[in-house]
Protein backbone atom coordinates (compact mmCIF):
# COMPACT_ATOMS: atom_id res chain seq x y z
CA UNK A 1 0.00 0.00 0.00
CA UNK A 2 1.82 3.04 -1.25
CA UNK A 3 0.75 6.35 0.68
CA UNK A 4 -0.96 8.74 -1.28
CA UNK A 5 -2.74 11.16 -1.67
CA UNK A 6 -5.63 9.37 -1.47
CA UNK A 7 -4.31 8.65 2.28
CA UNK A 8 -5.23 12.60 3.23
CA UNK A 9 -8.92 12.45 4.15
CA UNK A 10 -8.48 9.36 6.51
CA UNK A 11 -5.13 11.12 7.90
CA UNK A 12 -7.83 14.19 8.64
CA UNK A 13 -10.13 12.12 9.95
CA UNK A 14 -8.01 10.29 12.09
CA UNK A 15 -6.62 13.75 13.74
CA UNK A 16 -10.01 15.04 14.13
CA UNK A 17 -10.96 12.21 16.28
CA UNK A 18 -8.21 12.39 18.06
CA UNK A 19 -8.82 15.86 18.78
CA UNK A 20 -12.33 15.42 19.76
CA UNK A 21 -11.35 12.26 22.40
CA UNK A 22 -8.75 14.19 23.63
CA UNK A 23 -10.78 17.12 24.56
CA UNK A 24 -13.40 14.57 25.66
CA UNK A 25 -10.68 13.26 27.99
CA UNK A 26 -9.68 16.06 29.47
CA UNK A 27 -12.79 17.50 29.63
CA UNK A 28 -14.25 15.03 31.78
CA UNK A 29 -11.19 14.15 33.96
CA UNK A 30 -11.02 16.89 36.22
CA UNK A 31 -15.04 15.37 37.57
CA UNK A 32 -13.81 12.21 38.72
CA UNK A 33 -12.27 12.12 42.48
CA UNK A 34 -9.65 9.72 41.85
CA UNK A 35 -8.57 11.12 38.74
CA UNK A 36 -9.63 9.62 34.99
CA UNK A 37 -9.30 5.69 34.70
CA UNK A 38 -11.11 3.00 32.48
CA UNK A 39 -14.08 2.56 34.49
CA UNK A 40 -15.34 6.07 33.99
CA UNK A 41 -17.83 6.41 31.13
CA UNK A 42 -15.61 8.06 29.38
CA UNK A 43 -12.98 5.38 29.68
CA UNK A 44 -15.19 2.68 29.36
CA UNK A 45 -16.76 4.37 25.77
CA UNK A 46 -12.98 5.14 24.61
CA UNK A 47 -12.25 1.63 25.63
CA UNK A 48 -14.93 -0.17 23.91
CA UNK A 49 -14.21 2.14 20.79
CA UNK A 50 -10.77 0.74 20.65
CA UNK A 51 -11.66 -2.45 21.05
CA UNK A 52 -13.88 -2.15 17.79
CA UNK A 53 -11.57 -0.98 16.09
CA UNK A 54 -8.95 -3.57 16.84
CA UNK A 55 -11.94 -6.04 15.77
CA UNK A 56 -12.19 -4.21 12.52
CA UNK A 57 -8.43 -4.21 12.03
CA UNK A 58 -8.15 -8.21 12.51
CA UNK A 59 -11.43 -8.07 9.80
CA UNK A 60 -9.18 -7.26 7.28
CA UNK A 61 -7.76 -10.97 6.97
CA UNK A 62 -10.81 -12.32 7.26
CA UNK A 63 -12.08 -10.57 4.21
CA UNK A 64 -9.43 -11.37 2.12
CA UNK A 65 -10.87 -15.26 2.53
CA UNK A 66 -14.09 -14.50 1.04
CA UNK A 67 -13.04 -11.68 -2.20
CA UNK A 68 -16.68 -12.73 -3.67
CA UNK A 69 -18.70 -11.12 -0.51
CA UNK A 70 -18.18 -7.66 -2.38
CA UNK A 71 -17.48 -5.95 1.25
CA UNK A 72 -15.36 -3.12 -0.40
CA UNK A 73 -12.43 -1.98 -1.85
CA UNK A 74 -9.48 -3.72 -0.69
CA UNK A 75 -7.36 -0.41 -0.62
CA UNK A 76 -10.08 0.99 1.06
CA UNK A 77 -9.87 -1.31 4.48
CA UNK A 78 -6.22 -1.43 3.79
CA UNK A 79 -6.21 2.23 4.00
CA UNK A 80 -8.67 1.97 7.45
CA UNK A 81 -6.96 -0.57 8.83
CA UNK A 82 -3.73 1.70 8.98
CA UNK A 83 -4.96 4.78 10.18
CA UNK A 84 -7.74 3.43 12.70
CA UNK A 85 -4.77 1.34 13.74
CA UNK A 86 -2.74 4.04 14.99
CA UNK A 87 -5.88 6.11 16.13
CA UNK A 88 -6.11 2.79 18.54
CA UNK A 89 -2.52 3.97 20.21
CA UNK A 90 -4.05 6.97 21.29
CA UNK A 91 -7.67 5.86 22.19
CA UNK A 92 -5.84 3.15 24.30
CA UNK A 93 -3.35 5.79 25.94
CA UNK A 94 -6.80 8.08 27.08
CA UNK A 95 -8.74 4.79 28.08
CA UNK A 96 -5.84 3.65 30.25
CA UNK A 97 -4.96 7.31 31.60
CA UNK A 98 -1.40 6.70 30.19
CA UNK A 99 -1.01 4.17 33.30
CA UNK A 100 0.66 0.75 32.92
CA UNK A 101 -1.84 -0.37 35.10
CA UNK A 102 -1.03 -4.31 36.47
CA UNK A 103 0.09 -7.40 35.15
CA UNK A 104 -2.28 -7.81 32.26
CA UNK A 105 -2.47 -4.22 31.21
CA UNK A 106 1.20 -3.48 31.45
CA UNK A 107 1.44 -6.58 28.72
CA UNK A 108 -1.66 -5.31 26.36
CA UNK A 109 0.39 -2.09 26.01
CA UNK A 110 3.98 -4.19 25.09
CA UNK A 111 1.94 -6.12 22.61
CA UNK A 112 0.20 -2.71 21.32
CA UNK A 113 3.56 -1.06 20.89
CA UNK A 114 5.17 -4.27 19.38
CA UNK A 115 2.26 -4.60 16.66
CA UNK A 116 1.80 -1.14 16.35
CA UNK A 117 5.99 -0.74 15.32
CA UNK A 118 5.77 -3.53 13.37
CA UNK A 119 2.84 -2.63 10.86
CA UNK A 120 4.83 0.82 10.60
CA UNK A 121 7.69 -1.42 9.27
CA UNK A 122 5.55 -2.84 7.12
CA UNK A 123 4.27 0.02 5.11
CA UNK A 124 7.66 1.94 5.31
CA UNK A 125 8.67 -1.71 3.13
CA UNK A 126 6.19 -1.54 1.12
CA UNK A 127 6.91 2.18 -0.11
CA UNK A 128 10.27 0.95 -1.62
CA UNK A 129 10.84 -2.20 -2.04
CA UNK A 130 7.60 -3.12 -5.18
CA UNK A 131 9.61 -0.37 -6.70
CA UNK A 132 12.64 -2.07 -6.41
CA UNK A 133 11.14 -5.45 -7.49
CA UNK A 134 9.51 -3.80 -10.60
CA UNK A 135 12.68 -1.48 -11.45
CA UNK A 136 15.69 -4.06 -10.88
CA UNK A 137 13.92 -7.52 -11.30
CA UNK A 138 13.24 -6.95 -14.61
CA UNK A 139 12.65 -11.38 -14.69
CA UNK A 140 10.22 -11.38 -11.61
CA UNK A 141 7.73 -13.87 -11.27
CA UNK A 142 4.32 -15.18 -9.42
CA UNK A 143 6.09 -15.36 -5.76
CA UNK A 144 4.28 -18.90 -5.45
CA UNK A 145 6.17 -19.97 -8.44
CA UNK A 146 9.99 -18.76 -7.85
CA UNK A 147 11.17 -21.91 -6.57
CA UNK A 148 9.67 -24.00 -9.15
CA UNK A 149 11.24 -21.46 -11.99
CA UNK A 150 14.48 -21.82 -9.65
CA UNK A 151 14.59 -25.45 -9.97
CA UNK A 152 13.82 -25.54 -14.04
CA UNK A 153 16.39 -23.50 -14.72
CA UNK A 154 19.85 -26.03 -14.22
CA UNK A 155 17.51 -28.25 -16.48
CA UNK A 156 16.54 -25.61 -19.50
CA UNK A 157 20.73 -25.31 -18.80
CA UNK A 158 21.79 -28.37 -19.75
CA UNK A 159 19.38 -28.89 -22.44
CA UNK A 160 20.95 -25.78 -24.02
CA UNK A 161 24.36 -27.24 -23.70
CA UNK A 162 23.43 -31.05 -25.00
CA UNK A 163 22.00 -29.22 -28.01
CA UNK A 164 25.25 -27.23 -28.69
CA UNK A 165 28.42 -29.37 -26.83
CA UNK A 166 26.83 -32.58 -27.07
CA UNK A 167 26.92 -35.05 -23.57
CA UNK A 168 27.73 -33.23 -20.60
CA UNK A 169 29.58 -35.22 -18.38
CA UNK A 170 30.86 -38.78 -19.44
CA UNK A 171 27.63 -40.08 -17.64
CA UNK A 172 25.29 -39.13 -20.57
CA UNK A 173 22.33 -37.62 -18.95
CA UNK A 174 18.33 -39.30 -20.08
CA UNK A 175 17.27 -36.53 -22.32
CA UNK A 176 20.50 -36.26 -24.17
CA UNK A 177 20.06 -35.86 -27.58
CA UNK A 178 22.78 -33.43 -29.30
CA UNK A 179 25.69 -34.47 -31.56
CA UNK A 180 25.71 -35.70 -35.25
CA UNK A 181 24.60 -38.58 -36.69
CA UNK A 182 27.97 -39.99 -35.73
CA UNK A 183 27.03 -39.27 -31.88
CA UNK A 184 30.08 -36.60 -32.54
CA UNK A 185 29.44 -33.64 -30.18
CA UNK A 186 28.62 -30.41 -32.34
CA UNK A 187 31.51 -28.20 -33.67
CA UNK A 188 32.21 -25.45 -31.48
CA UNK A 189 30.38 -26.75 -28.58
CA UNK A 190 33.10 -27.91 -26.52
CA UNK A 191 34.09 -24.03 -24.49
CA UNK A 192 30.22 -24.20 -24.07
CA UNK A 193 30.76 -27.70 -22.46
CA UNK A 194 33.47 -26.82 -19.95
CA UNK A 195 32.10 -22.58 -19.75
CA UNK A 196 28.72 -25.34 -18.04
CA UNK A 197 30.76 -27.53 -16.01
CA UNK A 198 33.07 -24.78 -13.86
CA UNK A 199 31.12 -21.89 -13.79
CA UNK A 200 27.21 -22.03 -14.72
CA UNK A 201 25.92 -25.31 -13.12
CA UNK A 202 27.65 -24.64 -10.06
CA UNK A 203 26.12 -21.12 -10.02
CA UNK A 204 22.71 -22.55 -10.74
CA UNK A 205 22.78 -24.65 -7.97
CA UNK A 206 23.16 -22.99 -5.64
CA UNK A 207 27.55 -23.19 -4.36
CA UNK A 208 28.77 -20.58 -2.56
CA UNK A 209 31.92 -18.55 -4.25
CA UNK A 210 32.59 -18.45 -8.13
CA UNK A 211 33.04 -16.11 -10.43
CA UNK A 212 29.22 -16.19 -11.60
CA UNK A 213 28.39 -14.18 -8.45
CA UNK A 214 29.49 -11.37 -9.94
CA UNK A 215 27.84 -10.10 -12.51
CA UNK A 216 30.75 -8.30 -14.28
CA UNK A 217 33.22 -11.41 -14.25
CA UNK A 218 30.10 -13.42 -15.55
CA UNK A 219 29.80 -10.63 -18.11
CA UNK A 220 33.64 -10.51 -19.16
CA UNK A 221 32.79 -14.56 -18.66
CA UNK A 222 30.41 -14.48 -21.35
CA UNK A 223 32.48 -12.35 -23.69
CA UNK A 224 35.33 -14.62 -23.63
CA UNK A 225 32.71 -17.75 -24.33
CA UNK A 226 31.48 -15.59 -27.29
CA UNK A 227 34.90 -14.99 -28.89
CA UNK A 228 35.70 -18.73 -28.40
CA UNK A 229 32.91 -20.33 -30.24
CA UNK A 230 31.44 -20.21 -33.62
CA UNK A 231 28.14 -18.01 -34.89
CA UNK A 232 26.14 -20.74 -34.88
CA UNK A 233 27.03 -21.47 -31.18
CA UNK A 234 26.18 -18.09 -30.34
CA UNK A 235 22.34 -18.54 -29.92
CA UNK A 236 23.55 -21.00 -27.23
CA UNK A 237 25.10 -18.48 -25.32
CA UNK A 238 22.39 -16.11 -25.36
CA UNK A 239 20.15 -18.80 -24.26
CA UNK A 240 22.60 -19.91 -21.15
CA UNK A 241 22.82 -15.78 -20.57
CA UNK A 242 19.21 -15.62 -20.07
CA UNK A 243 19.10 -18.24 -18.00
CA UNK A 244 21.98 -16.82 -16.04
CA UNK A 245 20.49 -13.65 -15.68
CA UNK A 246 16.43 -15.00 -14.72
CA UNK A 247 18.07 -16.86 -11.93
CA UNK A 248 19.90 -13.84 -10.52
CA UNK A 249 16.31 -11.66 -11.22
CA UNK A 250 14.63 -14.47 -9.33
CA UNK A 251 17.18 -14.70 -6.57
CA UNK A 252 16.90 -10.97 -6.31
CA UNK A 253 12.88 -11.39 -5.78
CA UNK A 254 13.33 -14.23 -2.99
CA UNK A 255 15.17 -11.83 -0.85
CA UNK A 256 13.43 -8.99 -1.52
CA UNK A 257 10.14 -10.78 -1.29
CA UNK A 258 11.94 -12.76 2.72
CA UNK A 259 12.08 -9.06 3.53
CA UNK A 260 8.81 -7.93 2.44
CA UNK A 261 6.86 -11.32 3.78
CA UNK A 262 9.05 -11.28 6.95
CA UNK A 263 7.42 -8.50 9.47
CA UNK A 264 4.05 -10.41 8.71
CA UNK A 265 5.20 -13.04 10.81
CA UNK A 266 5.56 -10.92 13.80
CA UNK A 267 2.31 -8.15 13.09
CA UNK A 268 -0.25 -11.19 12.60
CA UNK A 269 0.54 -13.19 15.52
CA UNK A 270 1.06 -10.57 17.92
CA UNK A 271 -2.19 -8.94 16.35
CA UNK A 272 -3.92 -12.14 17.69
CA UNK A 273 -2.43 -12.37 20.61
CA UNK A 274 -3.59 -8.41 21.74
CA UNK A 275 -6.95 -9.49 20.72
CA UNK A 276 -7.42 -12.41 22.79
CA UNK A 277 -5.89 -10.40 25.75
CA UNK A 278 -7.57 -7.45 25.57
CA UNK A 279 -11.18 -9.73 24.92
CA UNK A 280 -9.76 -11.19 28.58
CA UNK A 281 -8.94 -7.92 29.98
CA UNK A 282 -12.43 -6.28 28.99
CA UNK A 283 -14.88 -9.21 30.68
CA UNK A 284 -12.80 -9.56 33.59
CA UNK A 285 -12.31 -5.61 34.11
CA UNK A 286 -15.91 -5.32 33.93
CA UNK A 287 -15.90 -8.38 36.25
CA UNK A 288 -14.15 -6.37 39.50
CA UNK A 289 -15.45 -3.10 38.46
CA UNK A 290 -15.96 -0.85 41.34
CA UNK B 1 19.09 -5.16 -21.59
CA UNK B 2 19.65 -9.04 -21.43
CA UNK B 3 16.79 -11.13 -22.31
CA UNK B 4 15.46 -12.90 -19.41
CA UNK B 5 13.00 -15.61 -21.43
CA UNK B 6 15.37 -18.91 -21.15
CA UNK B 7 14.70 -20.77 -24.24
CA UNK B 8 12.02 -23.13 -23.23
CA UNK B 9 9.66 -25.10 -25.30
CA UNK B 10 7.38 -26.52 -23.17
CA UNK B 11 3.55 -25.91 -22.77
CA UNK B 12 2.64 -23.67 -20.02
CA UNK B 13 1.01 -25.89 -18.28
CA UNK B 14 4.73 -28.23 -17.47
CA UNK B 15 6.28 -24.20 -17.02
CA UNK B 16 4.19 -23.17 -14.77
CA UNK B 17 2.39 -24.76 -11.73
CA UNK B 18 -1.12 -23.89 -12.66
CA UNK B 19 -3.05 -25.43 -9.36
CA UNK B 20 -0.94 -22.87 -6.85
CA UNK B 21 -4.04 -20.80 -6.77
CA UNK B 22 -5.27 -24.39 -4.82
CA UNK B 23 -2.56 -24.02 -2.15
CA UNK B 24 -1.83 -21.51 0.66
CA UNK B 25 1.17 -19.85 -0.02
CA UNK B 26 4.39 -20.65 2.27
CA UNK B 27 4.80 -17.34 4.59
CA UNK B 28 0.75 -16.95 5.03
CA UNK B 29 0.79 -20.45 6.05
CA UNK B 30 3.50 -20.28 8.51
CA UNK B 31 1.29 -16.97 9.50
CA UNK B 32 -1.57 -19.04 10.40
CA UNK B 33 0.38 -21.47 12.53
CA UNK B 34 1.52 -18.95 14.47
CA UNK B 35 -1.61 -17.28 14.63
CA UNK B 36 -3.10 -20.37 15.81
CA UNK B 37 -0.61 -21.14 18.19
CA UNK B 38 -0.80 -17.72 20.08
CA UNK B 39 -4.21 -17.51 19.98
CA UNK B 40 -4.71 -21.89 21.40
CA UNK B 41 -1.67 -20.47 23.58
CA UNK B 42 -2.79 -17.94 24.82
CA UNK B 43 -6.22 -18.61 25.61
CA UNK B 44 -5.18 -22.14 27.22
CA UNK B 45 -3.08 -20.25 29.59
CA UNK B 46 -5.96 -17.84 30.56
CA UNK B 47 -7.98 -20.63 30.77
CA UNK B 48 -5.93 -22.49 33.15
CA UNK B 49 -5.71 -19.37 35.55
CA UNK B 50 -9.55 -19.27 35.16
CA UNK B 51 -10.17 -22.75 36.16
CA UNK B 52 -7.39 -22.54 39.40
CA UNK B 53 -9.27 -19.27 40.20
CA UNK B 54 -6.06 -16.92 40.41
CA UNK B 55 -6.70 -13.49 39.45
CA UNK B 56 -4.09 -12.01 39.90
CA UNK B 57 -2.90 -11.15 36.35
CA UNK B 58 -5.52 -8.91 36.21
CA UNK B 59 -5.37 -6.18 39.00
CA UNK B 60 -4.61 -3.03 38.24
CA UNK B 61 -1.93 -2.26 40.39
CA UNK B 62 -0.10 -4.05 43.32
CA UNK B 63 -2.00 -3.63 46.80
CA UNK B 64 -0.90 -1.28 48.99
CA UNK B 65 1.62 -2.45 52.09
CA UNK B 66 -1.52 -2.92 54.96
CA UNK B 67 -3.47 -5.11 52.86
CA UNK B 68 -0.65 -6.91 50.83
CA UNK B 69 -0.77 -10.04 53.30
CA UNK B 70 -3.70 -11.24 51.05
CA UNK B 71 -2.80 -9.47 47.75
CA UNK B 72 -3.68 -13.36 46.80
CA UNK B 73 -7.12 -13.63 47.20
CA UNK B 74 -8.93 -11.49 45.14
CA UNK B 75 -12.21 -12.96 46.70
CA UNK B 76 -11.28 -10.87 50.41
CA UNK B 77 -12.86 -7.46 49.04
CA UNK B 78 -14.01 -8.37 45.72
CA UNK B 79 -16.96 -9.95 46.36
CA UNK B 80 -20.17 -11.05 44.38
CA UNK B 81 -23.44 -8.69 45.37
CA UNK B 82 -24.98 -9.29 48.67
CA UNK B 83 -28.48 -9.53 47.03
CA UNK B 84 -27.37 -12.51 44.90
CA UNK B 85 -28.44 -11.28 41.75
CA UNK B 86 -25.02 -12.24 40.21
CA UNK B 87 -22.30 -13.88 41.00
CA UNK B 88 -20.43 -12.61 37.79
CA UNK B 89 -20.01 -9.09 38.78
CA UNK B 90 -17.57 -8.88 41.88
CA UNK B 91 -17.59 -5.43 43.23
CA UNK B 92 -16.08 -3.74 46.39
CA UNK B 93 -18.82 -3.92 48.91
CA UNK B 94 -18.57 -2.08 51.61
CA UNK B 95 -19.32 -5.30 53.97
CA UNK B 96 -15.64 -5.64 52.78
CA UNK B 97 -14.33 -3.21 54.59
CA UNK B 98 -16.52 -3.68 57.87
CA UNK B 99 -15.60 -7.17 58.45
CA UNK B 100 -11.95 -5.39 59.57
CA UNK B 101 -12.64 -1.73 60.11
CA UNK B 102 -15.05 -0.54 62.29
CA UNK B 103 -16.17 2.85 60.54
CA UNK B 104 -17.81 5.36 61.95
CA UNK B 105 -19.61 8.43 60.17
CA UNK B 106 -16.91 10.98 59.27
CA UNK B 107 -18.70 13.85 60.60
CA UNK B 108 -21.84 14.17 62.58
CA UNK B 109 -23.72 15.79 59.53
CA UNK B 110 -22.12 13.59 57.46
CA UNK B 111 -25.55 12.66 54.68
CA UNK B 112 -23.03 11.29 51.79
CA UNK B 113 -21.39 8.10 52.74
CA UNK B 114 -24.21 7.02 55.00
CA UNK B 115 -26.08 4.49 52.73
CA UNK B 116 -25.53 2.39 49.77
CA UNK B 117 -26.23 3.78 46.67
CA UNK B 118 -25.50 6.83 44.57
CA UNK B 119 -26.42 10.18 46.04
CA UNK B 120 -27.09 13.50 43.92
CA UNK B 121 -26.38 16.55 45.86
CA UNK B 122 -28.67 19.15 44.81
CA UNK B 123 -28.46 23.21 45.55
CA UNK B 124 -26.08 26.03 44.30
CA UNK B 125 -23.52 23.24 43.37
CA UNK B 126 -23.12 21.36 40.84
CA UNK B 127 -24.72 17.82 40.90
CA UNK B 128 -22.51 15.34 41.33
CA UNK B 129 -23.32 11.67 41.61
CA UNK B 130 -20.76 10.55 44.81
CA UNK B 131 -20.95 6.72 45.45
CA UNK B 132 -21.71 5.72 48.60
CA UNK B 133 -18.99 3.40 49.18
CA UNK B 134 -15.61 3.18 51.30
CA UNK B 135 -13.92 2.47 47.74
CA UNK B 136 -14.78 5.27 46.44
CA UNK B 137 -12.74 7.51 48.21
CA UNK B 138 -10.19 4.77 49.98
CA UNK B 139 -8.56 3.51 46.59
CA UNK B 140 -6.64 0.56 45.97
CA UNK B 141 -4.44 -0.94 43.71
CA UNK B 142 -2.21 2.04 43.54
CA UNK B 143 0.77 0.89 45.15
CA UNK B 144 2.55 -0.77 47.95
CA UNK B 145 3.18 2.72 49.30
CA UNK B 146 -0.04 4.07 48.65
CA UNK B 147 -1.70 5.39 52.09
CA UNK B 148 -5.04 4.58 52.01
CA UNK B 149 -6.28 7.12 54.70
CA UNK B 150 -4.53 10.06 52.50
CA UNK B 151 -7.71 11.19 50.90
CA UNK B 152 -6.65 14.19 48.45
CA UNK B 153 -8.31 17.60 49.76
CA UNK B 154 -10.28 17.52 46.36
CA UNK B 155 -12.58 14.82 47.85
CA UNK B 156 -13.64 17.15 50.19
CA UNK B 157 -13.66 19.98 48.26
CA UNK B 158 -16.11 18.65 45.90
CA UNK B 159 -18.82 19.49 48.31
CA UNK B 160 -17.43 21.89 50.80
CA UNK B 161 -16.00 23.93 48.24
CA UNK B 162 -17.39 27.10 50.16
CA UNK B 163 -17.60 27.12 54.09
CA UNK B 164 -19.44 30.08 54.13
CA UNK B 165 -21.72 30.22 51.66
CA UNK B 166 -22.33 26.28 52.93
CA UNK B 167 -23.17 28.09 56.72
CA UNK B 168 -19.84 27.32 58.78
CA UNK B 169 -17.81 29.56 59.15
CA UNK B 170 -13.67 28.59 59.47
CA UNK B 171 -13.52 30.33 62.63
CA UNK B 172 -16.75 28.45 64.06
CA UNK B 173 -16.32 25.18 62.72
CA UNK B 174 -16.51 22.61 65.00
CA UNK B 175 -13.67 20.87 65.82
CA UNK B 176 -13.06 17.68 64.04
CA UNK B 177 -13.06 15.22 66.76
CA UNK B 178 -10.08 12.48 66.33
CA UNK B 179 -10.61 9.85 64.53
CA UNK B 180 -10.66 6.56 66.31
CA UNK B 181 -8.43 3.80 66.21
CA UNK B 182 -9.29 1.31 63.02
CA UNK B 183 -9.65 -1.56 64.66
CA UNK B 184 -8.41 -4.31 62.53
CA UNK B 185 -9.08 -8.16 63.28
CA UNK B 186 -10.09 -11.62 61.44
Amino acid sequence: MLVDRKHIPWAVATIAFGAAASAWYLSDAPRHLNGPSGSTAVGLTLGSVALGIMLFCAALSLKRKVPHWRLGKASTWLRGHIWLGLLTCLLVGLHAAFRLGGPMTTLLWVLLALVTLSGLIGLVLQQFIPRLLLHSVPGETIAQQLRRRLNDLPMLAERVVLQYAGAIDTAAPPWQDGGDAAGQPPAGGEPIRRFYLDHLRGYLAGENGGDMRDPHRAENLFSALHTMTPAHAHAGIAGLNSIYHLHRDLQRQRRLMRVLFAWLLFHVPLSWALLVLVAAHAVMALRFWT
Amino acid sequence: MPDRRPPDSRPIEERFDVTYVRRTHGPDLANRWLAWLVVLGGGGLLAMLAVRGDNRVYSSGSLSAVHASFGNDCAQCHQPAADGSSNFFLPVADDACLRCHAAVEHASNQTQFSAAGAVVIPGHLEPVRMAAQCAACHVEHRGHDADLNLIPDRMCVQCHSNLSRDGLRPAEAPPVPDEPAVETGP
